[in-house]
C-alpha cells in the first residue's frame, strides 16, 4: 500500500473514532485539515484574525454533522466547501474584518521569494470580486482544477475557467500599470 | 513575471496560530454544556412528575381501601341493625 493510501486509511479510521464520540480523534481531524481551513478563509478575506473565526466556525459545524461525514475524502470536500460557503456569508453579512498592521503583514507568509512584489499582489487579489478571489484560492493555494472547484462551488466548470481567467486578465493588467 | 508561480508562493497553506485545535475542542465543550444542562434539567423534571404521579396513585388507592372499609362496617351495623328489629319483632 502507498504512504498516500495508508494516510487516507488512518483518517477514514480516526473519522471512525471521532463519530464514536472519542474527543482525541476529533483533536486529530482538526489538527489534520487547520491549514487548509484556516487559509482558504485568510486567503479569501485577507485577514488571519478574521480567518482564525471562520476556521473555528468551521470546526464546530463538523462537529455537529459528523455523522454525515462518509470518508476522509468526503471529509476534505465537506471542509473546503463549508469553508467557501462561510467565508462568502461573513462577507455578506458585513462581518468587520479587523486588518491591522500586524495583521496586513502576516497575510503575506514568511519565507516567499519576493516580499514586495507579494504585498502588492495581496493588494491586488484583496480588490477583486469576491468569487474571483474564492476561485483564486482554491485553484492556487488546494491545486484544484476547474471540474473540482465546480462541483464545491456549484456551477459549471466553464462558469470557473471564466471567472479564473478574468481574474488573472486583471491581475495581470494591473500588474503591468505598476 | 509568472504570475501564476506568485499566486501559488502566496497563496500557499499557512498553519493558524498554535493552540487553534485547543480554542476549538474548547468552544465544543461550552457549546455542548447547556444541552447538557438542559437534559439533567428534563431529567429532573421527569422525576418530579413520577414522583407526583406515584403520590397521586398512593392517595387515590389509600382513599379507595377506606372507602371500601368504611362501607364494608356501615354493611355489618346494618347486618347487627337488621338482627336486631328481627329479635325485637319475633
Amino acid at each position: 500500500m502507498s504512504a498516500i493510501a495508508d494516510r487516507a486509511c488512518c483518517s477514514d479510521e480516526t473519522l471512525l473514532r471521532a463519530q464514536e464520540g472519542d474527543g482525541d480523534a476529533f483533536a486529530e481531524i482538526i489538527e489534520e485539515h487547520q491549514a487548509m481551513v484556516f487559509s482558504i478563509a485568510c486567503n479569501f478575506i485577507g485577514s488571519r484574525d478574521a480567518g482564525e473565526e471562520i476556521a473555528q466556525d468551521v470546526f464546530l459545524q463538523l462537529y455537529r454533522n459528523l455523522r454525515g461525514i462518509q470518508s476522509s475524502d468526503h471529509l476534505r470536500f465537506w471542509l473546503r466547501q463549508v469553508t467557501s460557503r462561510k467565508c462568502i456569508d461573513a462577507l455578506r453579512r458585513g462581518t468587520p474584518v479587523k486588518v491591522g498592521l500586524e495583521t496586513v503583514s502576516l497575510a503575506v507568509p514568511p519565507g516567499v521569494s519576493d516580499p514586495f512584489l507579494a504585498r502588492r499582489l495581496r493588494r491586488l487579489i484583496d480588490s477583486l470580486p469576491d468569487m474571483q478571489r474564492l476561485v483564486l484560492t482554491l485553484r492556487y493555494q488546494e491545486d484544484l482544477g476547474p471540474a473540482d472547484i465546480g462541483d464545491l462551488l456549484g456551477m459549471p466548470a466553464n462558469t470557473v475557467k471564466s471567472i479564473l481567467h478574468r481574474a488573472l486578465v486583471a491581475l495581470r493588467n494591473q500588474l503591468g500599470d505598476l | 513575471m509568472n504570475i501564476e508561480s506568485g499566486l501559488k508562493d502566496l497563496l500557499r497553506r499557512s498553519e493558524p496560530p498554535p493552540g487553534f485545535a485547543n480554542r476549538v475542542m474548547k468552544r465544543i465543550a461550552e457549546s455542548s454544556r447547556p444541552r447538557a444542562r438542559a437534559w439533567r434539567a428534563l431529567a429532573a423534571a421527569a422525576l418530579i412528575a413520577v414522583a407526583l404521579g406515584g403520590w397521586g396513585v398512593h392517595v387515590t388507592l389509600r382513599a379507595r381501601n377506606e372507602l371500601r372499609l368504611a362501607m364494608r362496617i356501615a354493611a355489618e351495623k346494618v347486618a347487627q341493625a337488621q338482627q336486631q328489629v328481627r329479635a325485637v319483632s319475633r
